[in-house]
């Protein structure tokens, strides 16, 4: 699954700082080539994160706004930390991983993987499917986090508590 | 008039004061042991500093309070070293 999160991040986060953007202002803020802009505001569009108005021989561009459901907001809360997030989006690009492959990629321990996929399985976000002596993970409903993962924005908060749970995570006698 | 000791002395509570909420934040989204032993230290350390500045309220100062802010050191070292050592339970199935 190809996700291209930061770029359609960038898009969509424009578009919410300055509803009812033209498509050239697009073009022209975020320095990107027409075809590919035209792809990204499409997948938006898609996806229902945005809508587009004519006004003339403009094309003016809002966000769209929905209330967040409870599958939503355990989602999001999961996003907030940035190791849930980095095999969550391991996962979109990678279904059916298992944990040692999640460790290699996102740098993290077998022993940190394993407790965030715990927490992912019990909120129902990733599926865990047993094989043999191997167990393999994905992401339940791919859609619905990747749509998740472009509206995620991290705050000063997010960041300074993610630091701290960071420090404290490696500190652990062997 | 507040000497410059006073100055750092409140200073170091409202610094103690705002990691300990930082460190309750990330043991609500968390929810892991070592974080409630970080979170406890550092709350036993802004009540260290709230005792040891009580004089500028309180101009005289019980006697415990000396005692209290010793025992508290002895508290909060003890809560991190318990951090320090504390295991986080490894789901070993997982790990395949």
């Amino acid at each position: 699954m190809k996700i291209e999160l930061k770029t359609r991040r960038k898009v969509y986060e424009l578009i919410r700082k300055s509803p009812g953007i033209h498509f050239r202002e697009l073009e022209r803020r975020l320095g990107m080539a027409v075809g590919n802009l035209q792809y990204h505001l499409q997948y938006l569009e898609e996806k229902d994160l945005i809508k587009s108005e004519q006004d003339g021989k403009y094309t003016r561009y809002f966000p769209r706004e929905h209330p967040l459901g409870k599958i939503d907001r355990e989602i999001l809360s999961s996003l907030r930390r940035r190791a849930s997030r980095h095999i969550l989006i391991y996962l979109l690009r990678n279904p059916n991983a298992s944990n040692i492959d999640i460790s290699k990629n996102v740098h993290l321990s077998p022993s940190t993987v394993s407790w965030h996929l715990n927490k992912l399985v019990e909120k129902e976000i990733v599926d865990r499917r047993r094989e043999g002596r191997r167990t393999f993970f994905r992401v339940k409903d791919p859609e619905r986090v990747a749509r998740l993962l472009i509206m995620f924005k991290e705050s000063f908060l997010d960041k300074l508590v993610e630091g701290f749970v960071e420090t404290w995570e490696y500190v652990e006698l062997d | 008039m507040i000497d410059p000791d006073e100055i750092v002395r409140i200073l170091s509570i409202l610094l103690a004061f705002s990691i300990f909420i930082i460190s309750a934040i990330a043991y609500m989204r968390e929810r892991r042991r070592k974080l409630l032993f970080v979170l406890a230290a550092f709350f036993f350390y802004a009540l260290k500093g709230f005792l040891k500045i009580s004089d500028i309220i309180f101009p005289e100062k019980p006697s415990f309070v000396d005692i209290a802010a010793n025992l508290l050191d002895f508290v909060i070292l003890l809560l991190f070293f318990s951090a320090i050592v504390e295991k986080e339970q490894i789901d070993h199935e997982n790990r395949a």
